[in-house]
Order: C-alpha cells, then sequence, then structure tokens
C-alpha cells in the first residue's frame, strides 16, 4: 500500500500542467451538472408552488371586446349570473373548489399594480378591462372541462387556464436546464478524454517499471491502482471546487440575491445544494476510475 | 518442467512461420543451451516459455501450468516462479542496486522484513553487497547483468530463463556471469539459455537445443555448438 501511494505521488509530481487541466476540465463539466440539476429541482419546486395557484379564468365581454366571440358587446348582468348558476350547477361545482368575481374597477386596481411606474398603466381605463370569473379547481388538470363548459357562452370572451402562461416559463426553464445538461455531457466526454490521455502519458513515461513489474509478476491490480488513483485524485479535486461553486453560487446568488429581490418565489436551498454535492463527487470519481481504467488496460495486456 | 508440443507460431504480416511443429521437453535441474543464427526462432520459444506471446497451434506447460488456457489475471503469478534476464538488462536507471532488486519483490507484495534479509542475501551471492547503493549507470556491463541476475533469482524460482544474457558483454565478463548462472544451476535451478557464443557452449558440454527456420535441428546432451 505504502509503495502504491508513492507511485501515485510520483506520477502526479511528473505531470502536474495535465493534472492541473483534468482538475479544472473536471471541475467545470461538474459545475454544469450541478447547475443543471439544481435548475430541474428549481422547475420542480416552481411548478409545484405555482400550479398550485394556477386559476382558470372566464373573461367577460367589455366594449373593447372582439365583435366575432362578443356580438352584443359588454356582458349584462343577466348574462353574468347565468355563468355564476353555471359555476354552481351541480354538474360543475363538484370540481370547482372556489370562485369569485373581479369587477372593472378591481381589474383596473389590479393592473395598475402589476404596471406600477409602466407606461401603459397612464392609458389603460377600467372599462377597457375584462370583468373576470376567477375559478380555482379541486384539481388543477381538469381545466378542460371549465374551458369546454364555457368557450362559446353567451358573454365570455374567452376561458383560459394560467397553466398554459406557467407551461411557457417552464418550457423555457426547461430548455436552459437541458441546454446545461447537453453542455455537461460534452465537457463530461472531453473530461474522461483528458483523463485517459493523460494516464496514458503517465503509463507511457513509467513503460520501463510498468514492463519490469509484468516480469516478474506484479499482478494486474497492483499495476493499475495507482493509475486509478492519479485519476481519481485529479477528479476528486475537481469535484469538490465543482460542489463548492454550486454551494456558493445558491448561497450567494440565489439565497442572498434572487431571494431577497423576488420575495414571493420559493428557490432553492443549502439543502438542495447539498443533495448536488455527494452525486457531483461520486459522479467525478466513477468518471475518472472508468477513463483512467480503461486507459491503462492497454498496458496489461500480455 | 517444461514441455512444448507440436507448437506452431505464425506472426502477423509475414507468411513464413516462426515456429513450425516445434515439440521438446526439458526436465528438472536441467541446463540447456538455444543456438541457432538470428531469426530462427529461439526468441520466439522463450517468449512462449514466458507467456508473453501464445502459439498459433500446439500447446505449452511451463512449471505445470497450461500456458495456451491460463486465464490472463493468473499469468502474474505464474511468472512468479520462475526468473528472466535479458541482453539489455532492463533495470530502472533512477533506483540503487538493492532498490532494484528489492522493487521485483515489493511489487509481488512481500514484506519489508522478507525484503530486508532476501536483498543483501542474494547480492552477497552475486557478488555486489558493496555496491548495493550505486545506480546502474555507475556500473559496468558485467556488474548490469549481475544486478538482473540478482533479481531474476531473489525470489528462488524454479525455472530461470536467459535470452543472450552475455550478447553485451566482453568474454571475461561472460564467463564471470556463466560461471554464476551454473552455480545457480547447480542449486537446482532448471536453467534455458538462448545464446550466440560458440565459446561459452563448447566449454560447458551441456544439452544443446540448435534452430533454423523456426524447427528444431538438434538436439543433443553433452554437446558443443555444432
Amino acid at each position: 500500500m505504502r509503495n502504491i501511494l508513492n507511485e501515485v505521488r510520483q506520477g502526479l509530481r511528473r505531470n502536474i500542467s495535465m493534472l492541473i487541466s483534468v482538475i479544472l476540465v473536471t471541475f467545470i463539466s461538474l459545475t454544469f451538472v450541478g447547475t443543471a440539476s439544481l435548475l430541474q429541482m428549481q422547475i420542480g419546486q416552481m411548478k409545484t408552488y405555482w400550479y398550485d395557484k394556477a386559476q382558470v379564468a372566464i373573461y367577460m365581454c367589455s366594449d373593447v371586446s372582439p365583435s366575432d366571440s362578443c356580438p352584443q358587446g359588454e356582458s349584462t348582468a343577466d348574462l353574468k349570473s347565468a355563468v355564476e348558476a353555471q359555476l354552481t350547477s351541480p354538474t360543475l361545482s363538484s370540481y370547482v373548489e372556489k370562485f369569485y368575481f373581479e369587477n372593472h374597477q378591481q381589474a383596473y386596481e389590479k393592473f395598475q399594480q402589476q404596471f406600477k411606474g409602466n407606461a401603459v398603466a397612464k392609458y389603460v381605463k377600467a372599462s377597457q378591462l375584462n370583468e373576470t370569473y376567477w375559478v380555482k379547481l379541486k384539481d388543477p388538470n381538469q381545466s378542460a372541462i371549465i374551458t369546454e363548459s364555457f368557450t362559446g357562452f353567451a358573454g365570455v370572451e374567452e376561458v383560459r387556464d394560467q397553466r398554459t402562461y406557467l407551461d411557457q416559463i417552464f418550457g423555457i426553464l426547461n430548455a436552459a436546464s437541458l441546454a446545461a445538461i447537453a453542455i455537461a455531457g460534452l465537457m463530461l466526454i472531453s473530461a474522461a478524454l483528458l483523463i485517459s490521455t493523460t494516464i496514458r502519458l503517465s503509463a507511457f513515461a513509467r513503460r520501463r517499471e510498468l514492463g519490469i513489474m509484468r516480469l516478474v509478476g506484479a499482478s494486474n491490480t497492483y499495476i493499475q491502482t495507482p493509475f486509478i488513483l492519479e485519476g481519481v485524485f485529479a477528479a476528486v479535486i475537481g469535484s469538490i471546487l465543482a460542489s463548492a461553486a454550486v454551494v456558493g453560487v445558491v448561497q450567494f446568488f440565489v439565497q442572498g440575491y434572487l431571494a431577497e429581490r423576488l420575495p414571493f418565489t420559493n428557490f432553492v436551498g443549502i439543502a438542495d445544494a447539498l443533495i448536488v454535492v455527494p452525486i457531483l463527487i461520486g459522479v467525478g470519481i466513477v468518471l475518472a476510475a472508468i477513463a483512467s481504467g480503461l486507459a491503462i488496460r492497454r498496458y496489461l495486456r500480455i | 518442467m517444461i514441455r512444448i508440443e507440436n507448437v506452431t507460431k505464425n506472426y502477423r504480416g509475414s507468411n513464413r512461420p516462426a515456429l513450425s511443429d516445434v515439440s521438446l521437453e526439458i526436465e528438472k535441474g536441467d541446463f540447456v543451451f538455444l543456438v541457432g543464427q538470428s531469426g530462427s526462432g529461439k526468441s520466439s520459444l522463450l517468449r512462449l516459455m514466458l507467456r508473453e506471446d501464445v502459439p498459433s497451434k500446439g500447446s505449452v506447460f511451463v512449471l505445470g501450468e497450461n500456458l495456451v488456457g491460463i486465464p490472463s489475471r493468473r499469468i502474474p503469478f505464474f511468472r512468479r516462479k520462475l526468473g528472466v534476464v535479458f541482453q539489455d538488462f532492463r533495470l530502472l536507471p533512477n533506483k540503487t542496486v538493492a532498490q532494484n532488486v528489492a522493487f521485483s519483490l515489493e511489487v509481488i507484495g512481500k514484506s519489508a522484513g522478507f525484503v530486508q534479509e532476501a536483498v543483501p542475501d542474494v547480492l552477497r551471492m552475486v557478488g555486489l553487497h558493496e555496491k548495493a547503493d550505486r545506480l546502474p549507470s555507475e556500473l559496468s556491463g558485467g556488474e548490469q547483468q549481475r544486478v538482473a541476475l540478482a533479481r531474476a533469482i531473489v525470489n528462488k524460482p524454479a525455472l530461470l530463463l536467459a535470452d543472450e544474457p552475455t550478447g553485451n558483454l566482453d568474454p571475461a565478463t561472460s564467463d564471470e556471469i556463466m560461471s554464476l548462472i551454473d552455480r545457480i544451476n547447480q542449486n537446482g535451478t532448471t536453467v534455458v539459455m538462448a545464446t550466440h557464443d560458440r565459446g561459452i557452449v563448447d566449454r560447458f558440454q551441456k544439452r544443446v537445443i540448435e534452430m533454423s527456420q523456426g524447427q528444431i535441428i538438434r538436439d543433443q546432451r553433452s554437446a558443443g555448438y555444432n
């Protein structure tokens, strides 16, 4: 064992620049892996949070509604009570958890709050904003029932599941995390190739020793182990750096910056980052062990 | 000890076989000279005995192991039972004499205590115990070959394979090496030695196996070079 560790130390000292490049490449690729998995976690958390809040909006006709869906102009009180009656009818009420009505004035106030400071807030008038029935469903997946019941209903301009907006946002986030995973994959491949090249060079530099070891009957494990440990050592340092980077990003950027600016969003925390850390170190070790094991195999063939 | 049966060895890219239908048997304690011109098949035969190669046809048994069917993870354990020396010594240039010998024991997992006892013993036997701390580059060719011999026999092998061990040495130094190998043989180790050195073969009058174009053309006890 002492001999093996001695061999590892010598090997590491012999090509320090390759060692540094292996450390950097595993560091960067595993940082991408870590970021991508945290992004996935973030998407998952936001999905559960927002999907739960998402409601179905039944927009009633207003003065400015297009005439093909609202030939009669502004919805009358009769038409509104027909919608209400339908929502409380036995067929629908079993799906609806609750609903509430938002009139022009309430919609205006909400709009002013949402677009505070934006030029559009000055020009919009209360009458231009739809009166809306906000429907919260017991099971948000069943929004089609509401959509089907009220699309084309007299006095209804449009029925919209808020989740369709969320799906777009999540689609973008998902694409971003898939891109990060794809980059991570490419970087991991180059890390593996770099590790195996490094180990091959290291074995080439020690080919005399290897030849004599084989001649006097050193076992394959004995010959192989220093090289595999060499690769694993570099990769472990790289993955520790990557773990530190991931934890740092969560601590200082996500929790320290994003969470303060967007107080109503539930962001991934240190606990999530700490789940990712052992995964990164594990990936680093396995990748390096396989890459260097395969690289050294050629020198063991007898 | 060694049994080779109907062995043929073809190398890729050459249509003439390096060995063609070779059979031979070597008993325990034998001293055998393998002679013949370069390319006659001596080295190919030694490589098969060392299991650096497998025959294209036929079977090779050495020290009770069937070297054709042996699984590769057992080859290192087979090699621990024999010693090898080459024309070019194959010493590690950055290790001292003692470290070179110790290395071969350490890599097969011998204890530090065993190494500490065995290395000075074997260096005394080859007459190099006073130069234990020298580097190979500080030694003469004959001394380097003695280190290689010390390394080959430190594990007390039953078989010593030698591929032109005197090929790089002057006649006087060759004689020192040969008397050492003879002593190793008298201690019970079987020796198979490939050589070009007519003088040595004639003087020792041991068993001679002469090869030509991949075949054995003479196998004679107590014989000379031709």
